[in-house]
Order: C-alpha cells, then sequence, then structure tokens
C-alpha cells in the first residue's frame, strides 16, 4: 500500500531520541497490565511500585517536569537529565532505607514541581551541569519517600523495580510532550505545561 | 539484524502475551516446566539474566565465551554453597551488588577490562544460583533445578541481549544507556535492603 506523500519523510526528519521515546511510550502502553492478586507477591509489588509516581500527583508533576525540562534544553539534557533523575534517586532511597533522615521530604517533593515547572515555563537555560545538580538534588526528596515505604512493600524487589520504571514511563512521557518545542505553538504549550506543573507544585506545598 | 530481530521479537511475544502471575499461582504447571518457568516468576533470577543481557549488549562480542562460562561457573558455585549451608550473607546481596554494577556500566557505556567483566558476570551468576538452589533438595534435585534454571537464562539473556542491540541498531546507544541506568537505580536500592536485613 503507498503511503501519502511525504508521510515517510516527516517520521524519517524525527530525531532519533524523539522516536525512541514515542516508541517506547506506545510499547508500553500496548503491553498487558499485571492482573494477579492486587498488593501481593510479585505482581502486587511490581503494580503498587508502578502506579505509586503515576498515582501520586506530587512524584508525577515532578518526574514529567523532568522529562519536559530535558527535551527543552535538548541532546545531550534530554537523555541527561532521566538518567540522572532515577540514579540519584536511589541513593536517595538507600538513605530512606538505611534510616537516615532528612528534613523537609514532602515539601522538597512539592517544591520540585514548582522549580523544575517554572524553569519550563520561564525557558532557563542553565549550564548542563547546573542543570543536572538541581534535578539531582530535587531526586533526593523522591527517593528518600520511596526508600522509607520500601521496606513495608509487599514484595521489596518488584515494588524497586516498579516505581523506577514507573518513574522512566513519565519521564518518556514529559520527553514525549516536550519534544513540541520544535513548533512554535508546541513551545507555548509546553511553556504553559510548566507553568500548570508549577502551579501545581505550588499547591501541595499550600496544601 | 536477523537475529536482533528476533530477540526483540521474543521480548515483544513476552509483552503481548499473558499477564504477569504471581510465583505460586501458574496453574497446571509443575515438575520441569514449573522449574523452567521459575527464573521468569522469580524477580532476583530475572533481574541477574536481565542484567546480564544488557551487559552482552553493551559490551559487544568480546570476551563473550568467558562471560558465559563465568556465568556458569559462579552459577554452580552459587548452588554449592547454599547446598552446603554455608551462604554467607553477601550471596543473598550478590545478584543486586552484581547488577548495581553492570547497570552502572551499561550506563557509562565503557569496555570493562576482561578480569572485570567476568568477574562481574561470576558474582550475577553466584547470585543466580543461590537463589535457585532455593528450590532444590536433595543433589538430584538441586542439579534439576540448576540445569533448568541455566536453560531458561540462557534464554532470557540471549532475548534481552538480542533485543537490546536491536534497538541500539535502530534508536542509538541511549535507550541502552538508560535501561541501565534504571537496573543500576533498583539493584542498589535492594542491596541497601538486603544489607540492611542481613545486619
Amino acid at each position: 500500500m503507498a503511503l501519502p506523500r511525504g508521510a515517510g519523510s516527516r517520521m524519517d526528519r524525527m530525531p532519533r531520541y524523539v522516536r525512541s521515546a514515542f516508541v517506547s511510550v506506545a510499547l508500553v502502553a500496548a503491553t498487558t497490565p499485571g492482573l494477579a492478586h492486587e498488593a501481593a507477591g510479585v505482581a502486587g509489588g511490581l503494580s503498587s511500585g508502578f502506579t505509586h509516581p503515576l498515582f501520586g500527583p506530587d512524584h508525577l508533576v515532578a518526574m514529567v517536569a523532568v522529562g519536559l525540562w530535558g527535551a527543552f534544553l535538548g541532546a545531550p539534557a534530554i537523555y541527561l537529565l532521566p538518567v540522572v533523575f532515577p540514579m540519584v534517586m536511589a541513593a536517595g532511597g538507600v538513605s530512606g532505607i538505611v534510616g537516615v533522615e532528612l528534613p523537609y521530604v514532602e515539601a522538597g517533593i512539592a517544591a520540585s514541581g514548582i522549580v523544575l515547572g517554572l524553569f519550563v515555563a520561564l525557558a532557563v537555560r542553565p549550564p548542563l551541569a547546573v542543570a543536572a545538580v538541581v534535578v539531582g538534588v530535587f531526586a533526593i526528596f523522591h527517593g528518600h519517600a520511596h526508600g522509607t515505604e520500601l521496606p513495608e512493600a509487599a514484595d521489596p524487589v518488584s515494588y524497586g523495580v516498579g516505581f523506577v520504571v514507573g518513574t522512566g514511563v513519565l519521564h518518556l512521557a514529559g520527553i514525549a510532550l516536550g519534544s513540541l518545542v520544535r513548533w512554535p505553538w508546541g513551545r507555548t504549550l509546553v511553556r504553559a505545561a510548566g507553568g500548570a506543573i508549577a502551579a501545581t507544585g505550588l499547591w501541595f506545598l499550600a496544601t | 539484524m536477523r537475529r536482533e530481530g528476533l530477540g526483540l521479537g521474543i521480548v515483544l511475544a513476552a509483552g503481548f502475551g499473558a499477564p504477569a502471575l504471581a510465583h505460586d499461582a501458574v496453574p497446571g504447571v509443575t515438575g520441569h516446566a514449573s522449574l523452567l518457568l521459575h527464573p521468569v516468576f522469580v524477580f532476583e533470577e530475572m533481574l541477574v539474566f536481565v542484567a546480564a543481557g544488557l551487559m552482552f549488549a553493551g559490551q559487544g562480542r568480546a570476551g563473550w565465551r568467558e562471560a558465559i562460562a563465568a556465568l556458569t561457573v559462579g552459577m554452580l558455585a552459587g548452588a554449592a554453597v547454599f547446598a552446603a549451608e554455608v551462604t554467607p550473607f553477601f550471596a543473598w546481596a550478590a545478584p543486586y551488588v552484581a547488577g548495581t554494577v553492570a547497570g552502572l556500566a551499561v550506563l557509562l557505556d565503557r569496555p570493562l577490562p576482561a578480569p572485570v567483566r567476568a568477574l562481574g558476570f561470576a558474582v550475577l551468576g553466584l547470585g543466580a544460583g543461590v537463589v535457585a538452589a532455593q528450590e532444590g533438595g536433595d543433589w538430584r534435585a538441586l542439579a534439576e533445578v540448576v540445569a533448568t534454571t541455566a536453560i531458561t537464562g540462557g534464554a532470557i539473556v540471549l532475548a534481552i541481549g538480542l533485543a537490546a542491540r536491536g534497538i541500539v541498531r535502530l534508536t542509538g546507544r541511549i535507550p541502552l544507556r538508560i535501561a541501565g541506568s534504571w537496573l543500576a537505580a533498583v539493584s542498589l536500592m535492594v542491596s541497601a535492603l538486603v544489607l540492611k536485613f542481613a545486619f
């Protein structure tokens, strides 16, 4: 079957990372969900871990913001920030597991939404190292919150796998949305999304 | 390219196939089939074999024979120490510590020196052997569970390795490095958890 004129070439013009993001999100969306017992065993742990960042709006907005900002900044931030976040989040998770006290965890999580959202909304473009440090600092708060919950999970290993993959999926969603900056209307949309994330973070901080 | 396509196909077929079932909830599956499915349903083993598959994809073909040998020897050693009831506490943490190192190696995308690579695969195998041996009883049952774990584990390593190489050819090395960061993140946290409980 013949493709419409230009259909293939439009896809070809897309950067590889944009195609990767779309393919990854499509694959995750297309796979069959775990249907085993609720919150029990491997499937329960995996399911609770995966859905924790998805259904926890404070985590959700921050993690989408990481992908969004990465896409906004372009390569190499587009893949560096989503790599820095889970690694530093894991270090924060270890601190939570071993019982290190970290003050203002919830405030830090809310602040992550505000700051990252504002950076996107205001089109802030710091040097790559500064962006990585900003994302890393906030990842510690998210990781610590997860780490304190991990020992109580039904299956800690699968819970850990679930929430790291859930976090990654949110980053990919942010990257996919952020990739719209290539068009003028998309740039406006992405900055508006950043503003909405900042407002959501502010609401979390206030409540 | 055909082999990478095969690996990608296997992983996709697994994703589109049956839903995830709990470890003890595979209706009607017993005996050899149950043992063969063990690495698929036991997360600790799956983590080890996924890590090994990503390592194969990231490190290229150099030294793959030594890597397979190290993985196998590690598995046998893990099963042996468990059977001898001398399992040191670090054996329980071994798959996660090795998973962290493997994830970082994939993330950094640098070829490891051959001895380090072999040691990494051996420690991954050690972890898989210790976990698998828990299903064994006498020496015969132990041999059976180790053999079936090796067969299924080998298939997982091959499928993940070929799928990852296929994705690298299609999209570049970035998705592989991101997968490495996820693997390292999960393994690091679970290492901390295991070591916390051990002490």
